[in-house]
């Protein structure tokens, strides 16, 4: 028999029923968490990330000059000790953005930009009966729709050729304002400007920021409503490869001299928190695994101490040292394959699980709608090399003082 | 390979268990041991039979002295060169007959096979026949815990016989067995002994084995006296 070891490994695992168990089930749970945990929240995560970043521009020019960001190491020396509060007003202004078309003609030519539309957004009252709602309202041309992927949200009517009367509105605001598509709603801007517009569209992007507290109109009916004329407050720009967001919104404020941000930008809380549950995820990993890991040790150290005499009968037959080893190493990483594969199934269990929880319960803290949850490739790939790599490194010990027990000394244990 | 062939030998062998009181369980040992000999290791209980057949076989190490197998000093022998040696050469048959308790008898019997990494159809049927020999040839596919002592004790001397080692080495190999089994066990290595010329060596308390053996070795208190 070539692999006598194994032979003699698989009938222990069989034969040693309850010690298999324990470790078969130390690995899987540690395994299930191992990838459900990550998935859970990475999946959250993704989704809040698809669904902000497809909800905006990946790139904007925005009328707000911060000059206190922009320049603030410039200002760093003269801001020692200052009031920041004031500070921050004196060196924050204002620049109304003219002509966008002749930015457009700037930009448009950037390699990565795929679409450019200007907006008028600004900050309104929506009325219905006696429920006022304090709304952002986005004045947008048909361009907007290649920047935003707000039509696939539509649930109700169309927000496409937009008439200088007409309002799309979010599900959830809808709901709180009693309203359906026809029904008339007032709208009044920053500075008094009152319009009676009509409910052409109703939309679910399931983020609650934009479902509750975001409208969009015609832009003109946005110019009116901000009462900014012909003036846009910014322009949104969509790229090919969002990632590279970065890089090309600082080309086009080298084009522009304006300010501009990215989306990575404007989210930066979302994007540090991903960073930082990475990290607590990565340690609670480490726990886990160093628990399993115990726990494997310590039932690898029974066995050892019970198999004893039957180490010393087959050295006494010429069982070499390494196949003492193998015949122990090879339990514990059959054992964790194993392990690994229930763990696997029991995550896609726990997925499942957790999601028609938050399906019964309704809503998240973000979002109005469950993400999809699924498995996460790289922690799952991942929990294999670590189920392995803990098998391996719990069952070295234990391998190692069968395969050095005297055969004397073992047969009469 | 000549009958009178020396197999092993030992020059001035001693074994001390270290410890508060040190115990030497073996004093100058000094032995001969030809090729086929059939021979009777007795004493009194403590005196150092065990450890004898241990350090012969290779299972224990010396404190001092030199053991020599076909000519050949084993004391510089790593583990390995051990393990090889005694799946090879040496055959062990325990007082407590050892077996492996999650196999069947046949698995059992051909353990040192697939130790050897070969087994084989015809290993199979020669494993089978040394059980049938034995008087197990009903018990193939039973494990030891479904077997009496005396079923146990055979299938570790069928096991002992299987890689048709240079040497036996058998603790009290009858001593759980009734008198007619006992005999027909001894007969078998006579006839084994005759046929292969294989080397016995047997520990026992029984006098009337002892007596049937070519050579008697007598240790008390860890010295042979005779």
């Amino acid at each position: 028999m070539r692999f006598y070891e194994l032979f003699i490994a698989f009938r222990y695992i069989k034969a040693n029923l309850k010690q298999s168990i324990i470790i078969t089930t130390a690995v899987s749970i540690g395994v299930a968490i191992i990838i459900w945990i990550p998935s859970i929240n990475l999946s959250f995560m993704e989704d809040l990330i698809n669904r902000t970043v497809s909800s905006a521009p990946n790139i904007t020019i925005k009328r707000i000059i911060d000059t206190f960001e922009t320049n603030k190491e410039l200002f760093a020396d003269k801001l020692k000790g200052e009031n920041l509060l004031l500070t921050d007003q004196v060196l924050t202004r204002k620049r109304k953005i003219k002509s966008s078309r002749k930015i457009i003609e700037q930009i448009k030519n950037i390699e990565q930009i795929e679409a450019i539309a200007p907006y008028a957004e600004g900050q309104t009252f929506i009325i219905r009966g006696g429920e006022e709602r304090g709304v952002t309202v986005r004045g947008i041309t048909p361009e907007e729709l290649k920047i935003i992927d707000i039509e696939k949200d539509m649930v109700k009517g169309r927000i496409r050729n937009l008439s200088i009367n007409d309002i799309v509105i979010g599900q959830t605001l809808a709901n709180k304002l009693k309203v359906d598509l026809g029904k008339r709603i007032k709208a009044t801007g920053p500075t008094g400007v009152s319009k009676s517009l009509k409910v052409v569209g109703i939309f679910n992007t399931g983020l609650r920021a934009k479902d509750e507290y975001q409208a969009y109109v015609n832009l003109r009916s946005g110019q009116q409503l901000l009462n900014i004329r012909t003036d846009v407050s910014g322009i949104g720009i969509k790229i090919k490869d969002i990632y590279k967001a970065e890089e090309v919104a600082s080309e086009v404020r080298t084009k522009t001299g304006l300010y501009v941000t990215s989306w990575m930008q404007d989210n930066k809380q979302i994007l540090d928190q991903l960073n930082r549950f990475k990290l607590i995820i990565l340690f609670i990993n480490f726990l886990i695994v160093s628990s399993a890991a115990t726990s494997i040790t310590s039932v690898f150290i029974m066995l050892v101490a019970a198999k004893s005499k039957e180490i010393g009968i087959l050295k006494s037959m010429g069982a070499e040292n390494k196949s003492i080893m193998v015949i122990f190493m090879s339990q514990a990483v059959f054992l964790s394959v194993i392990g690994y594969f229930i763990g696997l199934l029991g995550a896609k269990l726990m997925i499942m699980g957790y999601s028609n929880l938050l399906e019964s319960s309704g809503e998240t803290m973000f979002s109005t709608q469950v993400p999809e949850f699924k498995i996460n490739t790289a922690y799952a790939v991942l929990a294999f090399f670590y189920s392995i790599f803990t098998s391996i490194l719990a069952s070295i010990l234990p391998s190692y003082q069968a395969a050095k027990l005297r055969p004397v000394e073992a047969i009469n244990a | 390979m000549p009958e009178d062939e020396i197999l092993l030998s030992l020059e001035n062998i001693n074994k001390v268990y270290p410890g508060a009181q040190p115990v030497h369980a073996l004093i100058d040992i000094n032995l001969t041991i030809k090729k086929g000999e059939f021979i009777a290791v007795v004493g009194p209980s403590g005196s150092g039979k065990s450890t004898l057949m241990n350090v012969l076989g290779l299972l224990d190490t010396v404190t001092s002295g030199e053991l020599y197998y076909l000519g050949k000093e084993t004391s510089k022998w790593d583990e390995k060169q051990k393990a090889v040696f005694r799946n090879r050469e040496i055959g062990f048959i325990f007082q407590a007959h050892l077996l492996l308790p999650e196999f069947t008898a046949l698995e059992n019997v051909l353990m040192p096979a697939f130790i050897a990494r070969r087994v084989n159809h015809s290993l199979e049927k020669k494993a089978k026949e040394i059980l049938t020999i034995v008087g197990l040839g009903d018990k193939f596919y039973v494990k030891p815990k479904n077997l009496s002592g005396g079923q146990n004790q055979r299938i570790a001397i069928a096991r002992a016989l299987m890689n048709q080692p240079s040497v036996v080495f058998a603790d009290e190999p009858t001593g759980a067995l009734d008198q007619k089994t006992g005999n027909d066990i001894y007969n078998l290595f006579r006839k084994i002994n005759a046929e292969e010329n294989m080397t016995f060596i047997i520990v026992t308390h029984e006098r009337g084995l002892a007596q049937k053996a070519d050579r008697i070795i007598e240790i008390v208190d860890g010295q042979i006296v005779k």
